[in-house]
């Protein structure tokens, strides 16, 4: 019998491992494999056994159930926390996985699972090709930069490999700061060598031989897994001096961030590598040409990169042909907060909002009414109930003042005040700006002050109009997207919510 | 997490030992992992070892919220007030985890808040030492807190 307990972090916060200890102890004949997730985070500790129907699901197996799935295991293997054959359930077989084709199935660290399951067929096929056509199927696919800016992928990747330098570097942010994001963090938990292959491709194409992974120590698992990744593909030559027996030589390591949010902005992550205080750096010049070290950089998202290995493995306009015109392909949005069905869903751009809160997310985990969603991270805005039917996409969220950020979503129920949620935004700038530019590093406490006056009902009309006012200095006045996006929570909660805030809806109307 | 006690020749090795492939973020991090935080002696060592200034070092140092000067006394408990966990309760679980403390003063405990662990799903959040605790709340928080001190 062969059993899947997640070792995945968030199915561990709710036992997963207590779990695996009950039931090897019981099923001592049984063959466990400690996956990733499947990403239906209110089914976890999901466990999954291999039948001849295909693997079945039971979920959620809290510590206090173990027992008894393992006497169900050892009979018939009926329970009433089985669910049915995973692969078939709704919340999986409605999603296009590409990214996350292999995550929660194969073993994370097992390398002959890894190629069983597709692997390495886009690294292969990289080094049967030239470097300008590598780039030219990044191109021809539209992929766009996972973190928020949504920039294209290939023209980054064309600037670095046409740039002249004995060393260049990729750099990938793993600084998944954002709350409400987690996708970084479930893939290179559950598939790591995938981010290991695209980085290689990435090397392949733009010349590079240096790689880093900026991982936040808030991750200490996806930590532990890269390195132990990274040491297999070593071990295998995926990596190392001459990949898969090429003349292309790149070597991989991992740095630990040290807790700080702004250190996801592109340039403090550099500073933040090369040892310093991660303060962001004006642009230009652009990183692609002077980046780390000053040397051409590519810098990527753990989501952007991870596309790539489907992309060159199946085509540019094989991926092309999913999402919408202008934002192709899948993305992984992420539910998260007051939802009922939390967890990972990909899908080609262009879902809509309501159809992943409503559908997948099944509403509130509380059972009382929604009343905001939070798109995009902390500088995301708030949506209102009555928003929900945008497409999530990068052109139709930016149409309603709104970003798609790195695709978490965050939902709130009637209890929330949005006033208070506001005032958060403000404050948590004013904690993590790096400090370098005056919007940002003064502009967020006097935000936080300003906010606290109209909630006390001073002055109520002309703070309101000095808030928006500091808003509009903020954002275009900052150095980068941490005080130039502040605003935008901020603003989207007074103009949305204004009751909450003690003003009336006409006085914000203006 | 167990450290060792602070012994500025070992220290200064593994700061050396740094150097290469590294850089002064990284040898402040393997000293805190080491010793639980960053001895004020070793603002020196780094200094030398990388040739820069010690205000250079202090700046580094006081930039990153993971750093610290000082040892922790007890076990650390982080809530999560990430806005995922927000919107599941988390302002109230600080409430009440505020509230424990002060009425188990027997119980050895530092509590802080960190901003988003990744688990928004399965949120509130709290880590108890190094133990990742979804839908948390203070019975579960206290269990792993009486389990790590017992």
């Amino acid at each position: 019998m062969k059993i899947y307990v997640p070792a995945d972090s968030s199915a561990k916060s709710v036992g997963s491992n207590s779990v695996a200890r009950i039931l090897g102890a019981a099923l001592p004949q049984a063959h466990m494999v400690r996956n990733g997730s499947r990403g239906m985070y209110w089914l976890e500790p999901l466990v999954e056994v291999e039948t001849d129907q295909g693997r079945v699901a039971y979920g959620p197996i809290y510590a206090a159930d173990a027992e008894s799935l393992a006497v169900a295991l050892n009979g018939n293997g009926d329970h009433p926390k089985f669910l049915g054959v995973t692969s078939q359930l709704p919340w999986i077989r409605e999603q296009t996985r590409l990214t996350f084709e292999r995550v929660g199935i194969i073993d994370p660290l097992d390398p002959v699972d890894f190629q069983a399951h597709g692997g390495l067929a886009g690294l292969r096929q990289a080094l049967a090709v030239t470097s300008e056509s590598i780039i030219n199927e990044v191109m021809t696919s539209g992929l766009r930069g996972r973190g928020g800016a949504g920039f294209p992928a290939a023209i980054k990747w064309r600037t670095v490999a046409h740039a002249q330098s004995d060393v260049k570097y990729i750099c990938i942010n793993a600084d998944e700061g954002d709350s409400g994001t987690f996708a970084d963090r479930v893939l290179m938990e559950g598939d790591p060598f995938t981010l290991i292959e695209g980085m290689a491709i990435s090397a392949i194409a733009t010349g590079a031989t240096h790689g880093y992974i900026y991982i936040r120590s808030e991750y200490p698992d996806a930590i532990a897994v890269m390195n132990a990744a990274l040491d297999i593909a070593r071990e295998h030559d995926w990596i190392g001096p001459s990949i898969l027996g090429s003349h292309h030589a790149f070597e991989i390591q991992v740095r630990v961030g040290a807790g700080s949010y702004v250190c996801g902005e592109e340039t403090a992550m550099l500073e933040s590598l090369e040892g310093k205080r991660g303060m962001v750096r004006p642009k230009p010049p652009i990183p692609a040409l002077s980046g780390l070290f000053g040397k051409p950089t590519v810098i990527n998202n753990v989501m952007t990169i991870a596309a790539v290995p489907y992309i060159l493995a199946h085509g540019g306009d094989s991926y092309a042909a999913i999402g919408t015109e202008k934002s192709t392909g899948t993305s992984v949005y992420q539910l998260a907060g007051n939802i009922a069905q939390g967890g990972i869903v990909e899908l080609g751009f262009g879902v809509s909002l309501r159809h992943l809160v409503e559908h997948f997310g099944a509403g509130t985990r509380s059972g009382a009414p929604l009343r905001a969603v939070q798109v995009g991270g902390p500088l995301g805005a708030y949506l209102s109930a009555e928003q929900l039917d945008v497409a999530m996409d990068y052109e139709s969220l930016t149409a309603i003042d709104a970003m798609l950020g790195h695709g978490g979503i965050v939902v709130f129920d009637e209890t929330v005040n949005m006033a208070q949620q506001a005032r958060f935004a403000m404050e948590f700038c004013a904690e993590e700006s790096c400090g370098k530019c005056t919007p940002c590093r003064i502009g967020s406490t006097r935000g936080v002050e300003v906010i606290d006056l109209i909630i006390r009902g001073q002055d109520p009309d002309n703070n309101r109009e000095l808030l928006v006012d500091l808003c509009e200095v903020m954002t275009d006045g900052s150095l980068c997207a941490m005080g130039g996006l502040t605003p935008m929570p901020v603003l989207s909660a007074l103009n949305k919510f204004p009751e909450d805030f003690g003003l009336t809806r006409e006085r914000t109307q203006k | 997490m167990s450290t060792r006690q602070w012994e500025p020749i070992e220290a200064n090795a593994l700061v050396v030992s740094c150097v290469i492939p590294g850089n002064p973020l990284v040898a402040l991090q393997s000293l805190q992992s080491q010793y639980g935080f960053v001895h004020p002696e070793a603002f020196d060592l780094v200094a030398q070892a990388f040739n820069i200034s010690r205000a250079e070092v202090f700046g580094i140092v006081t930039y990153y919220s993971d750093l610290r000067t000082e040892l922790i006394n007890g076990t650390q408990v982080r809530v999560c007030m990430g806005e995922a966990c927000q919107a599941v309760g988390a302002r109230a679980l600080a409430g009440e985890l505020e509230h424990f403390e002060s009425n188990h003063s027997e119980t050895q405990m530092h509590v802080s808040e960190v901003f988003c662990m990744g688990n928004c799903a399965l949120g509130p959040t709290a880590v108890v030492g190094a133990t990742l605790v979804g839908l948390a709340n203070v019975d579960a928080i206290a269990a792993l807190l009486h389990e790590a001190q017992s």
